[in-house]
């Protein structure tokens, strides 16, 4: 919900070089990365829903396809890969590119308006997504730490 | 190795399937928000409200510390154009007790008398680069009800409420290209339709003008009333005119009156006669 927040009421009308920035993909992956597929796929799930329901532009392209990103970099971080920062900047490209070329494919094929350089807007979009991962990966590694804490 | 389809996986995946398929026909279906959309708005509406008052608080005390020098300026700028204003005003004055007395030949009431208004704040902006839209701190419970015409304090037009719920509106505003307003040139009286535009970022564009139309830089555009908007509100300025893409009709680019950029506040008429 703080990621749903800072996104649409701090940065909801700031954007840059034309494109807004998008945190809730990455801060999904993020905590399926860390918690694993499964127990990730059940976050990103809730998460996706509570996102869509909040009136996100998209939301049915997205509560199919975050959850299954997140599931699948969460499987390929914990599998073959290091649960770090890394594998998992890799796991929010995955999913925040999937989210909205998603929406961007699914505007496009059914003539929804778009404006004429919406290809470079997105790829702008995900490059400026990506600027706070890092520091997402962060705060929920102090999550997960203060919740096995509390926990013990 | 773990297996990537688990069962819980599979279980999860046809969730997701189901939820997406229920969303996208509910959203076909029901107009406006949808009352999982109502519950969520409502939830939110006091967090949204309290990140979009510390944001304000934030800004301005930026703005304090940092920006000084410059509304020193901008304040020395204000007072000059103030005392132009004023005598303007005293000049308005005088034609305004003439156009009193011509209205009452008339038989006319005074402009924008039916108006009531509702002011409420901006508490969010929709994170999409494919829609204008804003959330506002009121809602049903204030008396806000979908189809309502939110403008600035000037008059000028931001948009229609879309949705609600409780202590929440959504306003759509005039530069999201779904949005179709009838407007006229208030100089010459042309008529046609204002719709968001995304080829220049933040315009709108006035569609189905004549091709003879004589249109001039800085004509101001109004809407020209409809079960929506009211008569004369101020939607933008001229900025540039084409011939449209079948080339049998005119089409103006105009520049935005309200300043989208830095909206706080926006009124909602909540009454007024056709």
């Amino acid at each position: 919900m703080l990621a749903l927040l800072f996104e649409s009421s701090v940065l909801g009308d700031r954007t840059f070089l034309g494109t807004k920035v998008s945190l809730v993909p990455a801060y999904v992956c993020c905590v399926a990365c860390r918690e694993g597929h499964e127990a990730g796929g059940w976050f990103a799930l809730a998460a996706t829903f509570f996102w869509v329901l909040s009136g996100v532009t998209g939301g049915p392209i997205f509560m199919v396809l975050l959850p299954v990103a997140s599931i699948l970099a969460a499987f390929v971080c914990n599998t073959w890969l290091t649960r770090s920062l890394f594998p998992a900047l890799a796991g929010c490209l995955l999913a925040t590119a999937l989210c909205h070329v998603g929406v961007y494919l699914q505007r496009l094929y059914m003539d929804y308006p778009l404006p004429p350089d919406a290809l470079r807007l997105t790829m702008l979009q995900l490059l400026f997504s990506m600027v706070p991962a890092p520091l997402l990966w962060w705060e929920t590694g102090l999550i997960e730490r203060s919740g096995g804490t509390n926990g013990t | 190795m773990k297996n990537l389809l688990t069962g819980r996986v599979r279980l999860i995946l046809a969730i997701a399937m189901v939820l997406a398929i229920l969303l996208a026909v509910v959203g076909v279906v029901t107009q406006g928000a949808t009352p999982g959309e109502k519950v969520v708005g409502a939830l939110l509406s006091p967090f949204r409200s309290l990140a979009a008052g510390a944001v304000r608080g934030v800004e301005r005390a930026y703005d304090y510390m940092f920006r000084y020098e410059m509304l020193e300026e901008e304040n020395k700028a204000l007072k000059e154009k103030l005392a132009l204003m004023e005598e303007d005003i005293r000049s308005a004055q005088a034609f305004r007790r003439e156009n009193e007395r011509l209205t009452e030949l008339l038989g006319l009431k005074e402009a924008h008398d039916d108006y009531d208004f509702l002011s409420a704040y901006v508490a969010s902006w929709d994170a999409s680069n494919w829609k204008s839209a804003c959330t506002i701190s009121k809602g049903t419970s204030s008396g806000v009800e979908e189809g309502m015409c939110a403008v600035t304090e000037h008059g000028q037009v931001i948009g229609l409420v879309t949705a609600t719920g409780p202590g929440w509106a959504t306003i759509t505003t005039i530069l999201d290209p779904s949005m179709e307003i009838s407007a006229s040139i208030t100089a010459t009286g042309y008529n046609g339709v204002v719709q968001g535009f995304y080829e220049k970022n933040g315009a709108l564009r006035l569609n189905y003008l004549p091709t003879d139309a004589v249109i001039k830089n800085n004509d101001q555009v109004v809407t020209t009333g409809s079960t929506l908007y009211p008569k004369n509100l101020i939607l933008g300025y001229v900025s540039d005119a084409k011939l449209d893409e079948t080339g049998v009709g005119k089409y103006a680019l105009l520049r935005p009156a309200a300043d989208f950029d830095n909206l706080e506040q926006i009124f909602l008429i909540t009454n007024y006669v056709t």
